[in-house]
């Protein structure tokens, strides 16, 4: 009973929220006076006539983003005929055979640092300085410094291997951010009298102490070539200190941090997870938490829009946001990964394509997207800290979720990986040691393996000598 | 005249259907050549497809990195030596052997239910062939979903609810190839059973009555009579499903994409993942031409049993 008060005055304190920034939607500037704002100081009519194809990943990004396309055609005159939308493991497949095969069907992509690394050495998305240099091709309402310099470095390389971002040429503009975090059963740790985790040891024992009856104490993606390795895991990794690839890119994952990370995480799954949990994909771990099944999810921080949506979530207003497991005299660490809008070099309108990708990335969309679509975490400063976003996310994880995304942004997050164009091999090796950890494989013996095929990988492909 | 006219008007009319057969023959003569020409196009584009792929496989052709040079049988050296490509041919082995296996052994148990005279039948029949329509990739799908983890899971609820553990099916590396058989079998299970059915009832009636008769049981009828008739069936139905499951890739990359670890990483996966995902179009295509020459000998026994069995 005592629960059942508190879950609805939680509700309604999220309920409260959700109006508040409702209410701020509705402060928001329409379609007609936005069109007529970026009218006044830039030409958007320019390439009247043009034409964008676009191919995106079905992600609460493109949701967000596909009912203001008409906007953007009205502003500019350019048409953008229906975008392919496909599932991301489609979405990788179809875009890479466009990509590398030169066929040019599409102009613009989504995509992200680790992914792009491959495309920008081969030449197939088009460096975007020149445009954003350009007072003709860029609006000076664009305000390039409101990105967070830190996301835009992660989408700039200079095409060393091993080093280089942040420098030589931007490929993509972010436009949503995620950092991994615990997303732990506030409810259920209380009832437990645990706290979460400073420690990987720690994060053993809490998740086989919520373990009881119908409630497992974790669930974390275990899908061999689905980011399992990208996200809690290679941020409590690094936690510890360890590097996938040293400054020699040589493969560093069965270091002994490496070793135990991989043994006590796997063991973790083993004894507290899903049974099946090789088959575990990010959007089953997102909805088997929500839906009550687990203590904890170690990964994406805006996951928590449906946690906290009483409506669709079971632990609406239960939960708690702690940093990824750490050694205990070290930082916090936290990989990131932005979705970002890249161009295809071999776009048949280069011009409408610049237009189109610098219209969804100004602040006016962003706010929109954001407010209206639920595109969190925006990649702009002023959205960031507009107070409708705010407000919804102060509510968020009790209050947890702002203190440890921001702490996270604000330097604890990073990169995880080292640039190189390999890194789908990289990660899938990884992915797959460890799912033969966790089937009951020694941990170094496993890892040996799986860094002696990655350096070989590596020599074989020229990235190494 | 009159008298010598129908002779006179029969050979005109001889001659003139004559004509017109020939010309009827000429126009069919023409029309099939016309009708061979996809016959002859058909292979010639597959073999230049054959051969491109194959000569990709004498280069180093990378996705990300373009060709970086002629180098021989050099994949097809690093094949031999690589110890995942045993995996790989070792799973789609183990794979393809269970697989038909089973369903050889359940078609024969189905196809003669169905041979039975019983009542609605013929809409059972008529249902059965649901899974043939159904696209691997969306029974994988399907299946995914019945297999998942937890009580949120089809399957894993049932074991739940019967106080039994609940399983990993395709995420546990000791089950992932037995869960992807059964989706497999319950695709292609029809398939084979119609085949079968087919055969049985190719069977005289009377020497089934005659077999009555002479006092055979069940089991005798089966073995003596039906099975003998069926075997030209059975080979048709094993080619199939031999090429096929060899073959194996939309159900295996709908699930599991070769894991967990890599427990279900059979040659398609393993080609396909070399080739795409790991940019290298060259080595991924050797182990196609692989499964290629896997296939070709299967199919290829097969072929000869088939003509022994005629011969004998």
């Amino acid at each position: 009973m005592k629960l059942q008060n508190r879950t609805n005055r939680r509700r309604f304190v999220q309920g409260a929220a959700v109006g508040a920034a409702a209410v701020g939607a509705s402060w928001l500037p329409t379609r007609t006076d936005r069109i007529r704002a970026m009218q006044d100081s830039f030409d958007w009519k320019q390439f009247d006539g043009g034409q964008v194809r676009l191919i995106l990943n079905k992600h609460p990004y493109t949701e967000s983003l596909l009912p203001l396309v008409p906007e953007f055609e009205e502003l500019t005159g350019i048409s953008v005929p229906e975008p392919l939308i496909l599932p991301e493991a489609e979405y990788f497949q179809k875009l890479l055979l466009d990509l590398s095969t030169g066929a040019g069907e599409f102009d613009a992509f989504m995509t992200g640092p680790y992914v792009h690394w491959s495309y920008d050495s081969a030449g197939w998305t088009e460096p975007l300085e020149p445009f954003l240099a350009d007072p003709n091709m860029t609006s000076p309402e664009y305000d390039e410094a409101d990105i967070f310099k830190s996301l835009m470095d992660a989408n700039r390389w200079d095409l060393t291997l091993g080093g280089g971002t942040g420098q030589g040429s931007q490929w993509a503009i972010p436009v949503m951010v995620e950092t991994y975090v615990q997303s732990f059963r506030k409810d259920l740790y209380d009832e437990a009298g645990i706290e979460p985790a400073v420690t990987i040891e720690q994060w053993r024992e809490n998740n086989a102490a919520v373990t009881s009856g119908d409630i497992k104490g974790i669930i974390v993606r275990g899908e061999r070539g689905g980011g399992m390795t990208g996200t809690g895991f290679i941020s409590s990794f690094r936690g510890y200190g360890g590097v996938v690839l040293d400054e020699e890119l040589v493969c560093q994952i069965n270091s002994a941090e490496g070793v135990h990370v991989a043994e006590q995480y796997c063991a973790s799954v083993r004894e507290s997870g899903p049974e099946g949990w090789a088959n575990v994909t990010w959007y089953e771990g997102q909805e088997s938490f929500a839906n009550g099944s687990y203590g904890q999810y170690m990964d994406c921080d805006f996951f928590n829009a449906l946690y906290d949506d009483p409506d669709k979530s079971a632990v609406a207003g239960q939960v708690g946001f702690a940093h990824c497991p750490h050694a205990e005299d070290r930082d916090p660490f936290s990989s990131l990964w932005t979705w970002a809008l890249a161009m295809s070099s071999k776009a048949q309108d280069k011009n409408a394509a610049w237009y189109f990708l610098q219209w969804a990335t100004m602040k006016e969309q962003m706010l929109v997207a954001t407010v209206e679509g639920r595109n969190y975490n925006p990649t702009r400063a002023s959205v960031f800290d507009a107070p409708e976003v705010q407000a919804t996310m102060a509510e968020w994880a009790n209050g947890t979720y702002l203190p440890v995304v921001l702490a996270n942004l604000g330097g604890f997050a990073t990169l995880g990986w080292s640039p190189q164009p390999e890194q789908t091999f990289v990660s899938t090796r990884w992915d797959q040691a460890l799912q033969e950890i966790w089937a009951g494989d020694d941990a170094q013996t496993a890892l040996d393996s799986a860094k002696e095929d990655i350096d070989a990988h590596l020599v074989d492909t020229g990235v190494r000598s | 005249m009159a008298i010598l006219a129908p002779p006179v008007r029969r050979q005109r009319a001889m001659n003139k259907g004559k004509v017109e057969r020939d010309a009827l023959e000429t126009a069919d003569i023409r029309a099939g050549r016309l009708m061979m020409i996809p016959a002859l196009i058909i292979p010639v584009l597959l073999a230049i497809v054959f051969f491109f792929g194959f000569y990709l496989t004498l280069r180093n052709r990378r996705l990300n990195r373009g060709d970086l040079g002629f180098v021989g049988l050099e994949n097809y050296a690093r094949l031999l030596q690589d110890d995942k490509f045993w995996h790989s041919l070792s799973l789609t082995l183990k794979f393809t052997l269970t697989d038909v296996g089973l369903e050889l052994s359940l078609a024969t148990l189905m196809a003669l239910a169905l041979s039975q005279p019983l009542r609605g039948i013929r809409i059972y029949r008529a249902l059965l062939i649901i899974p043939l329509m159904t696209p691997p990739v969306v029974g994988a799908l399907v299946w995914k979903v019945l297999y998942r983890s937890g009580n949120g899971g089809f399957f894993n609820y049932f074991l739940w609810e019967a106080g039994l553990p609940m399983q990993g099916f395709i995420g546990d590396p000791s089950q992932a190839i037995f869960s992807l058989v059964a989706i497999d079998v319950w695709l292609y299970l029809p398939f084979v059973a119609i085949i079968l059915l087919a055969g049985l009832q190719t069977l005289p009636q009377e020497q089934i009555d005659a077999a009555h008769v002479d006092g055979a049981n069940g089991w005798q009828l089966f073995w003596q009579i039906q099975l003998p008739y069926m075997i030209p069936f059975y080979i048709v139905a094993l080619f199939f499903r031999v090429i096929d499951s060899l073959n194996i890739f939309d159900t295996i990359y709908g699930t599991t994409k070769g894991g967990p670890g890599d427990a279900t990483r059979v040659l398609a996966v393993n080609g396909f993942e070399t080739a795409f995902p790991f940019f290298n179009l060259s080595y991924g295509g050797a182990i196609f031409v692989a499964l290629w020459l896997l296939c070709t000998v299967a199919g290829s026994l097969l072929f000869i049993w088939v003509k022994r069995s005629q011969a004998t």
